[in-house]
């Protein structure tokens, strides 16, 4: 929900020099860059926008004040979002002092705009190398890069392919860092205090995915420990910009590619929400949405268990719940098409209707799904191994919550309660009955216990929307029609479609975390810029905290449990 | 109405259940009740599993065989096609929807009678998302997916697929896949080795 018209009064009136906006889909707080640290910290502390969401800045290309910066933030006591925007020309305050999750966000910006931040404890790169000279989501850097490196490689024509054109790579490429690059990169994020640096990744099973960690230890014990990412970043924002809103679901796909429907899911509804049509798309669509981001809840979840005891040592559980996922492959498989990267929403429905057998085939598998599911928590729940491992490893407290912008089932595990789908409820969350579990010590045991109960909360879910699709007829639509086909153009390939312009936040309840769409349209057929609020990037950044005095076989444990992947994270 | 659930934490071990190891034998009962049950697992090379009639693979082209939609039936005069030769009309709306738009190389001649000939249609499939926009765009219901997934090859030039690999394609898909019910799996049979057996409601 928008900051009331009464808060952003209050707001006013508390502090004078700021301009306060709000039409129906955001609510904005006009500042000073001068100004920005005070009216930040009065926002926080006197008001209670006390979680973090998101912060970066969007290159207007105007010739004063270049860079238009906004901070996303929210109280959870009051169930209020605002945004609060300031102009700049080359350099901001850094927030790091309010908010630790904002260090990263402006690595982050820092990286993508080359924003400079005053008072910034370590400005590096997020993403990209250290020796890395460009900053890419300017809007003067182009689409495909400097392509001004040739590399061999790619010229080779083993077999004598003669391809031309498109249809070949070209024969120069962009800049690839060199090892002396990373090497240089490396040595520019620790500084070494103890005894050795060890790095872990970026190829390692046990970091799900392309991170590249490094501790620095004294014996077993780890004192500090950073993070470089950017391995897998392929620039999604700047591909977003360039793309029309139908065909960027693609790449949604591609971000979080373990829970692809729910990534789906929260794009469309953000462009819904854009376009103001939520009202219009029907229900049965509606209640598909749903039905498969839960299955797709479920899967990831089936993912994260399987995986997490797979590296606490325990293989069973592995074994078992990929043959639960399995079945649930099986089902989007024949539903949607494909099995991993699946795009099957569309702005204003779904691609398809639900095929013959689908709801017979999901009623098969929440039956016996539960009994699964309660034998798994009797190997695991009261096996003294896995209590060692996880009970008081990685506490997180409430105002580690806020002050590192936690969500989804990270910030349950510590009894913050903050579920999008409750809080701001999308599609046909609204419609259907379902408890949000909330943990209480907020340590790896809470997180296993949290995310085991949503599983289950799932079931319940999919239960209610099966019996309300039962009731539906094959012949309704499953596609929203426009009332003015001139105006607003709604079709299964999305060629054409117009969005006005405007700026919306929305966000979904991913299953690792709130993953928010930041959508700037200027009008027209391409967004002007797309910020993306991933979960995995947020709840990643509280890992180095929790890492301090902890020893090497933790690293593991603590990891795993806040279930990072790096698809969403580099983007 | 907003329902919370304070989860109920079970997290010590009791005397006796420590010492008589309670925890390992009850987690060891449900392995050994997985032990009794069938394997679950396909033999992937040796034995397949068909894909849905919904499976998006491999490109195709159907064929002028007489199925045509209404929306082609109208404008087929303009164009010169050929029995059992794709019915493409070079409208350009697969290219439009694709989300990599250059991929796609299509071009199109007109004939001495004034007709329309489209005499390329290739697919860069190492550039391919596999996301279905461009069968949603297809006007004339010429372009479609097959259920081929097995797509790696050795050469980048094998990669790019043209107008005769798809008319193949699409001449055994309108054989084999197109004129199912549709239906969430093909082959109800090769899935109950997973899944057991599946109430069906009719």
């Amino acid at each position: 929900m928008q900051a009331s018209e009464k808060t952003l009064n209050e707001i006013k009136l508390r502090i004078p020099y700021v301009e306060v906006k709000k039409d129906k889909l955001i609510s904005i707080v006009y500042v000073q860059k001068e100004l920005l640290i005070n009216t930040l910290k009065t926002i926080k502390e006197d008001f209670g926008f006390k979680l973090f969401i998101d912060h970066s800045v969007i290159d207007t290309l105007e010739a004063q004040n270049r860079f238009e910066a906004f901070y996303i933030l929210y109280n959870v006591d009051t169930k209020e979002r605002i945004v609060v925007k300031t102009k700049t020309e080359h350099s901001l305050p850094s927030i790091e002092r309010l908010w630790f999750a904002g260090k990263w966000a402006e690595r982050e910006t820092y990286d993508m705009f080359g924003i400079h931040y005053e008072g910034h404890e370590h400005l590096v790169r997020a993403f990209m190398w250290d020796t890395y000279s460009y900053f890419p989501l300017r809007k003067d850097f182009p689409l495909q890069g400097y392509e001004n490196v040739e590399l061999p490689s790619l010229n080779e024509t083993v077999f004598g392919d003669n391809l031309t054109g498109t249809m070949n790579y070209r024969r120069t490429h962009t800049y690839v860092p060199t090892l002396k690059d990373l090497e240089y990169t490396e040595k520019n994020r620790i500084k070494k205090k103890a005894q050795v640096v060890l790095n872990w990744g970026p190829l390692h099973p046990g970091t799900h995915g392309t991170m590249w960690f490094l501790f620095d230890l004294e014996g077993e014990r780890v004192v500090q420990t950073d993070v470089i990412l950017g391995q897998l970043h392929r620039g999604v924002e700047k591909l977003a910009e360039h793309e029309p809103y139908q065909q960027f679901l693609v790449y949604t796909d591609r971000m979080d590619y373990i829970s692809a429907l729910c990534s789906n899911q929260a794009w469309t509804v953000a462009v819904e929400r854009l376009l103001g049509i939520e009202d219009i798309v029907p229900l049965k669509a509606k209640y598909i949405r749903t039905m498969m981001s839960e299955l797709q809840r479920i899967n990831s979840h089936l993912l994260w268990l399987g995986t997490y005891a797979l590296d606490l040592g325990a293989l069973t559980i592995f074994l078992y719940a990929f043959k639960e996922r399995e079945k649930i492959m099986d089902i989007i498989e024949g539903i949607t098409g494909a099995r991993l990267t699946i795009s099957y929403t569309r702005i204003g429905g779904v691609r398809m209707d639900l095929p013959e057998g689908a709801l017979e085939v999901i009623e098969s598998f929440i039956k016996f799904f539960p009994k699964e599911l309660k034998d798994w928590e009797k190997i695991l729940s009261r096996n003294r191994i896995w209590l060692k491992r996880n009970k008081d490893v990685g506490v997180l407290t409430k105002e580690d919550i806020f002050f590192y912008g936690l969500t989804g089932a990270v910030a349950r595990g510590s009894g913050v309660f903050y579920d999008i789908r409750k809080l701001e409820p999308y599609d046909a969350y609204g419609m259907v009955d379902f408890d949000v579990p909330l943990g209480e010590n907020g340590d790896c045991y809470d997180r296993y216990l949290v995310r085991v109960e949503e599983m289950r909360q799932s079931v319940r879910i999919i239960e209610q929307c099966v019996q309300k699709l039962k009731t539906m007829s094959k012949n309704e639509p499953f596609m929203a029609e426009s009332q003015d086909p001139k105006k607003l153009r709604l079709t299964l390939d999305g060629i054409g479609l117009k969005v006005p312009a405007g700026e919306v936040y929305s966000s979904g309840e991913n299953p690792r975390g709130e993953l928010g769409f930041y959508i700037n349209s200027k009008g027209g057929l391409k967004p002007y810029r797309v910020k993306i609020r991933p979960g995995s990037f947020y709840n990643l950044c509280v890992y180095p905290h929790l890492m301090e005095n902890r020893y090497v076989a933790d690293a593991v444990t603590i990891l795993a449990s806040l279930d990072p992947v790096v698809g969403e994270i580099d983007r | 109405m907003i329902k919370l659930k304070r989860l109920r934490r079970d997290d010590s071990l009791g005397p006796l259940e420590s010492v008589l190891f309670l925890d390992f034998i009850k987690g060891l009962t449900i392995t050994m009740k997985n032990l009794l049950r069938k394997p679950i697992t396909t033999q992937y090379p040796k034995e397949k599993i068909t894909p849905p009639k919904r499976f998006r693979g491999k490109h195709g082209h159907f064929v002028y065989d007489g199925t045509e939609p209404p929306s082609l039936q109208a404008i087929q005069g303009f164009m010169s096609f050929e029995k059992g030769k794709s019915r493409c009309v070079a409208c350009y709306m697969c290219q439009t929807a694709c989300p990599m738009p250059t991929l796609f190389r299509i071009e199109a001649v007109q004939m001495p009678d004034g007709t329309k000939k489209v005499v390329r249609f290739d697919m860069n499939l190492l550039n391919c998302l596999f996301c279905g926009l461009c069968v949603d765009a297809c006007p004339v219901e010429c372009l479609t997916m097959s259920d081929i997934h097995e797509m790696a090859v050795y050469r980048r030039s094998q990669a790019v697929i043209h107008m005769d690999d798809m008319e193949k394609i699409g001449a055994t898909n309108a054989k084999t896949v197109r004129e199912l019910p549709d239906r969430i799996w093909r082959n109800d049979k090769e899935r109950e080795t997973l899944w057991g057996k599946v109430k069906w409601n009719f």
